[in-house]
């Protein structure tokens, strides 16, 4: 065998094994999209003369913690997080992060909601509220969604339904399908929820399971005494991106 | 053999382990660089098979001291950047290899942290809230640590039922986040628990006084707000020991401070159009000079 054919002989295979991969990536991705929206103009100029860096860190590290899970991860900040792009994007979403303002907001048909607020690039930023995303949504299953807010896992709290996720803890043998949604109780502060989201989003990166991963989360250096976050979801799901089409405990 | 030869027969396995690398992600050389948003906090660092059996003896011990679950354990050391730690994880597997319970020991053997896996808030009846605190200090001290002073205990739904926590304090000033805390199910069980104790920097010699924090911080929310400084008004200002943060600086940490600094923490309420916005806004002050370390925000 001489030297050049012994080369070109091996350039096919690779490179069929290369494009293969890539492929099989993409289609992983292309079939599971993940929008991370975050508020960053309601803390920044022109709202507030001083930017709050703590918010970008949120970003960054929740985009690629969903692409760690296998998810087409993608971020949206000011005038691409607006009301209506995010109600564009969210029937497609299998995972979904919001930072922003969040509250139990009155709606215009007279009932409260919980939702949070858009970017939407300016200070005037519309309520996003979780019966706009339930219609959207229409009971299409979702995978991790994290709400980055304030009262979004209070006991009443209506996002968890938008998202078709049941508001029960599974654990154990019991199963609810490949889906965990977290969020905050009451008031919590930018700097705790900073420490909680990256211990979780570490924990999942390790190899934790969801519930575990939240478990330690919440084992964090908090200055407030009160810190408080809630999930709803399958305990022992791994978080990997998509349904369970062969085996719920091998995702 | 020619060199020809030797290199035919190590290319494929070259070429696999380059086509493994794209597949998986070349591992990230950070070396001793800080945390990067978007990264890890932990990586896997070396441990001997000595100190594989000193971490799973100090799992063992824990385990016994408060009843956690496992027939067998497995260690790894990992190497936290974000919160500046180094720690073996020992986790706690049952006899059908289920992972059941989870320690973190300093490399000294010190606990930092120990939790039962599992959702199982309880199988007994709730436990009475006046006894809540008495239990959460009876675990502490099964564990081996030392508290004093009385604990804040607050319902907590994260915790599965209670959560008991004693702030360090260093000559009567508290260390935000440092402490240890316990979480109970609803009936009085173990859940989890965390000692945090940060390094802190030498106290300076002349703090500032109070009044000069406040000012300072008027100062700093004038800049920070400009016109709508009328809609912020100062509500507390304590003395603290903060980690520094990033929080208002353009090049700061991704990751909270290693050591932590005194400091003057000045907390604004806001009202009016500002409130639909912000919540609450803290500025830290090294009480040193004045000068802006760290702050946060309730959105």
């Amino acid at each position: 065998m001489s030297r050049v054919r012994w080369w070109r002989r091996l350039v096919p295979p690779l490179l069929s094994a290369m494009v293969l991969m890539a492929g099989s990536v993409a289609a992983v991705e292309a079939t599971y999209p993940a929008s991370v929206d975050v508020n960053r103009s309601g803390f920044n100029p022109p709202c507030d003369n001083d930017a709050n860096f703590i918010v970008p860190k949120m970003q960054v590290a929740a985009k690629a913690a969903y692409a760690r899970l296998g998810h087409l991860s993608e971020d949206y900040t000011g005038t691409q997080f607006s009301r209506a792009a995010t109600l564009g994007r969210t029937a497609a979403d299998w995972g979904y992060y919001v930072h922003s303002h969040g509250d139990y907001y009155l709606n215009t048909d007279g009932r409260r909601y919980t939702g949070f607020r858009e970017d939407s690039g300016d200070c005037s930023q519309a309520v996003i509220f979780s019966k706009d995303i339930k219609a959207k949504r229409a009971g299409r299953q979702s995978n991790l969604v994290f709400v980055s807010t304030c009262h979004s896992a209070d006991a009443g709290t209506t996002l968890p339904d938008a998202f078709a996720i049941a508001k029960t803890k599974s654990s154990g043998a019991v199963v609810q399908g490949p889906e965990f949604y977290v969020g905050y109780l009451g008031l919590q502060w930018d700097s705790d929820e900073w420490i909680f989201e990256q211990r979780f989003w570490n924990a999942l990166a390790g190899g934790k399971a969801v519930g575990v991963a939240f478990d330690i989360a919440m084992l964090g250096a908090f200055k407030g005494a009160n810190f408080d976050a809630d999930w709803w979801g399958t305990y022992q799901w791994s978080g990997v991106a998509g349904p369970w089409t062969v085996c719920k405990n091998c995702s | 053999m020619s060199r020809f030869i030797r290199i035919s027969r190590i290319l494929p396995v070259v070429a696999v382990g380059a086509i493994g690398i794209v597949a998986l992600g070349a591992p990230t050389s950070q070396g001793g660089d800080p945390f990067v948003a978007g990264g890890r906090s932990t990586r896997a660092a070396e441990l001997s098979a000595t100190q594989a059996e000193q971490a799973k003896a100090h799992g063992r011990q824990l385990a016994a001291a408060l009843a956690l679950p496992g027939v067998s354990q497995r260690v790894v050391r990992l190497d936290d950047r974000f919160e500046h730690r180094t720690y073996d994880e020992v986790t706690s597997v049952d006899a059908t290899g289920r992972d059941v319970a989870v320690a973190r020991f300093e490399t000294d053997g010190r606990l930092a942290m120990a939790l039962v896996l599992g959702w199982q808030p309880g199988h007994g009846m709730p436990i009475d809230p006046s006894a809540v605190e008495t239990r959460g200090l009876g675990l502490v001290k099964a564990a081996g640590l030392a508290v004093a002073g009385r604990p804040n205990v607050v319902a907590s739904a994260g915790s599965g039922g209670w959560s008991i926590t004693w702030r360090r304090l260093v000559d009567g000033t508290p260390v935000r986040g440092d402490g240890v805390r316990v979480a109970l199910w609803a009936d009085g069980s173990f859940h989890g628990l965390s000692r945090i104790e940060r390094p802190l920097a030498a106290a300076p010699a002349r703090p500032i006084a109070a009044g000069a924090a406040r000012k300072a911080a008027e100062t700093w929310a004038g800049g920070h707000f400009g016109s709508a400084s009328a809609d912020v008004r100062i509500s507390t200002i304590e003395r603290a020991w903060v980690a520094p943060n990033g929080a208002f600086a353009a090049n700061g940490l991704d990751a909270p401070a290693e050591t932590l600094r005194l400091a003057w923490v000045v907390q604004f309420e806001t009202r009016g159009a500002l409130a639909m916005r912000l919540r609450s806004i803290e500025t830290w002050l090294d009480a040193t000079d004045g000068a802006v370390i760290g702050g946060d925000v309730i959105e």
